[in-house]
């Protein structure tokens, strides 16, 4: 209630400003015309009753100044008021202006250039259906522990066990990612880029589906054509987002690809590469089976070793937890399939576990911390830049504040030290009843 | 005996709820009766008595209008509100308890210790 009641007179003093001005004028002139005149009755004689009063009332303006801030409609004044001396002094002051203004840029800029990675990597949700429930499950082996070697991957045999074994999954993919050089059909310079082999369930299980064309299937893996679906950037540059890609065929090292389809633009995966010898930089731009021959050789039907009981790790594994399914219970039974594969393959899987890790996490990975510390690091910075600012303010200003509070103070130190300060007293009215 | 004595710091507010508690009074009103009541004991900067009546209105605790002053001219005068009536009563008992302990304090002789 008193809160309402203090928001309300508040409310009123900035609407009604100039009204309470003026009543808090005429308030002020009744009492010291009153006093005057009792003291008329007491005696003296007008001009000097007048003057007495006005003197015995102490500061005028300085009272009327209280009244303000007891109403508190001195904080909006105030904020005025600094606006307009910081104004004023960035005018007269141009080389502390460029400065602050350099300062300023700096770190405003190094903060929204730290929080847009920060966006991008930790706090944007991934583009798939129901991201929270994707997971990579990355392979580490306990001769390499401390070591950077692993790349997480593993063999077509393992990743068949586990998707045969595993109940906690919806469904498991695989990748493996290459670099390509591709020409078109148009004789134009061949462009290197970053492909990836992957299982064809591997856009089902992401869910997300081709915007022209269709994912891969069955059939495409039977007649082990070659055939490839390309990303919504290389669509647009090597076939200006023509509909007559889709049955096209793109030459890649040399042999021609059937474009199938075309994936929508803001799909992307995988992020990471997986592969040693050819370690191409930027995004995936095209997708094939696994089962197609991307090698000259005819005669290797099998060119990653899917049919061989002893498969080389190479394979990157992506998997859908069931829904609600929590992560420690895939772990756990990832770990007993694990361990039983230890024992049924020792030759390739005595020292191999296997960790499951939500693909946010995968991807922001160990960047997370340092990005959050990074961003506090730029925040700070941003702060000792204002209070580096402030400081040489106040000393290119010559040891002015800048708060109104200050400036309030100094401003009635100088009207005190104008006003008389001997105090008389009131005429004696304690006898009259 | 015959000084007069400088508002105690904090019970100026105490004093105007007072003086407004009576009836309503202008300012000038309040500082003449709250002169009168203490018998010219007690000394008001009048300056600081608008700042006083402002922040009290501000809080919700007295309230003003404009009316005719005892000689028609415009004055503004304060009444206590609801709320102003409760904060008084809380105010002075508090002050009554407070001067009760400091006297019991300043009436201890050393045999009592």
């Amino acid at each position: 209630m008193t809160l309402l009641s203090r928001f309300r007179s508040w409310l009123r003093a900035i609407v009604r400003r100039s009204r309470m001005e003026s009543e808090m004028d005429m308030e002020l002139r009744f009492h010291i015309e009153a006093f005057a005149e009792d003291l008329v009755r007491s005696g003296a004689p007008r001009q000097e009753a007048l003057r007495r009063a006005r003197v015995e009332f102490g500061g005028f303006e300085r009272a009327k100044e209280e009244c303000r801030d007891a109403r508190g409609v001195n904080h909006v004044e105030g904020l005025l008021q600094d606006l307009r001396y910081g104004l004023r002094t960035l005018r007269k002051n141009p080389g502390f202006t460029a400065l602050a203004i350099l300062i300023l840029g700096l770190g405003i800029g190094a903060n929204a250039a730290v929080f847009s990675v920060l966006r991008a990597v930790v706090l944007r949700p991934l583009p798939y259906r129901n991201p929270e429930q994707l997971t990579m499950l990355w392979v580490t082996d306990s001769r390499t522990r401390g070591w950077a070697v692993t790349d997480g991957s593993t063999s077509y045999r393992d990743f068949l066990e586990w998707r045969r074994q595993a109940h906690t999954f919806e469904d498991l993919a695989i990748f493996y990612k290459r670099g390509w050089s591709v020409v078109t059909l148009t004789g134009e310079e061949p462009e290197k880029v970053q492909g990836a082999f992957v299982s064809t369930n591997l856009f089902t299980l992401m869910g997300v589906q081709p915007l022209l064309g269709h994912a891969f299937t069955e059939e495409d893996l039977q007649h082990r054509e070659r055939v490839v679906i390309l990303s919504h950037g290389l669509w647009q540059s090597r076939f200006g987002g023509s509909l007559e890609a889709l049955g096209h065929d793109i030459y890649i090292d040399g042999k021609p690809w059937r474009v199938v389809g075309v994936m929508p633009p803001q799909f992307r995966f995988p992020f990471l590469a997986g592969n040693w010898e050819n370690r191409v930089e930027g995004e995936v731009q095209l997708w094939a089976p696994l089962t197609t021959n991307p090698y000259e050789d005819p005669s290797s039907s099998d060119p990653f070793n899917l049919t061989r009981p002893q498969g080389v790790a190479r394979f990157q594994v992506i998997a859908r937890l069931n829904p609600k399914m929590p992560l420690q219970a895939a772990q756990a039974e990832i770990d007993t399939i694990a361990a039983r594969l230890a024992l049924q393959y020792p030759d390739s899987d005595k020292t191999l576990g296997v960790q499951v890790r939500r693909l946010n996490e995968y991807i922001a990975g160990e960047m997370r911390r340092p990005l959050l510390l990074l961003s506090l690091c730029v925040l700070l910075l941003l702060l000792l830049a204002c209070t580096n600012l402030a400081t040489r303010h106040s000393a290119a200003t010559d040891g002015i504040r800048v708060t109104g509070d200050h400036r309030r103070r100094r401003r009635r130190a100088t009207r005190r030290s104008r006003t008389p300060s001997d105090r008389g007293t009131l005429p004696d009215h304690s006898s009259a009843s | 005996m015959d000084k007069q004595l400088d508002v105690l710091q904090g019970t100026l507010d105490m004093l105007i709820l007072k003086a407004v508690s009576l009836e309503p009074l202008h300012g000038y009103g309040i500082l003449l009766r709250i002169q009168q009541i203490s018998k010219g004991r007690l000394e008001i900067q009048q300056g600081s008595l608008y700042p006083a009546l402002y922040r009290l209105e501000h809080q919700g605790w007295i309230t003003s209008e404009w009316g005719e002053s005892e000689n028609n001219r415009k004055a503004k005068y304060y009444r206590l509100t609801a709320a102003g009536k409760r904060r008084l009563q809380s105010e002075a008992e508090k002050w009554n308890r407070m001067a009760e302990v400091i006297a019991g304090i300043l009436h201890t002789t050393p045999e009592e210790v």
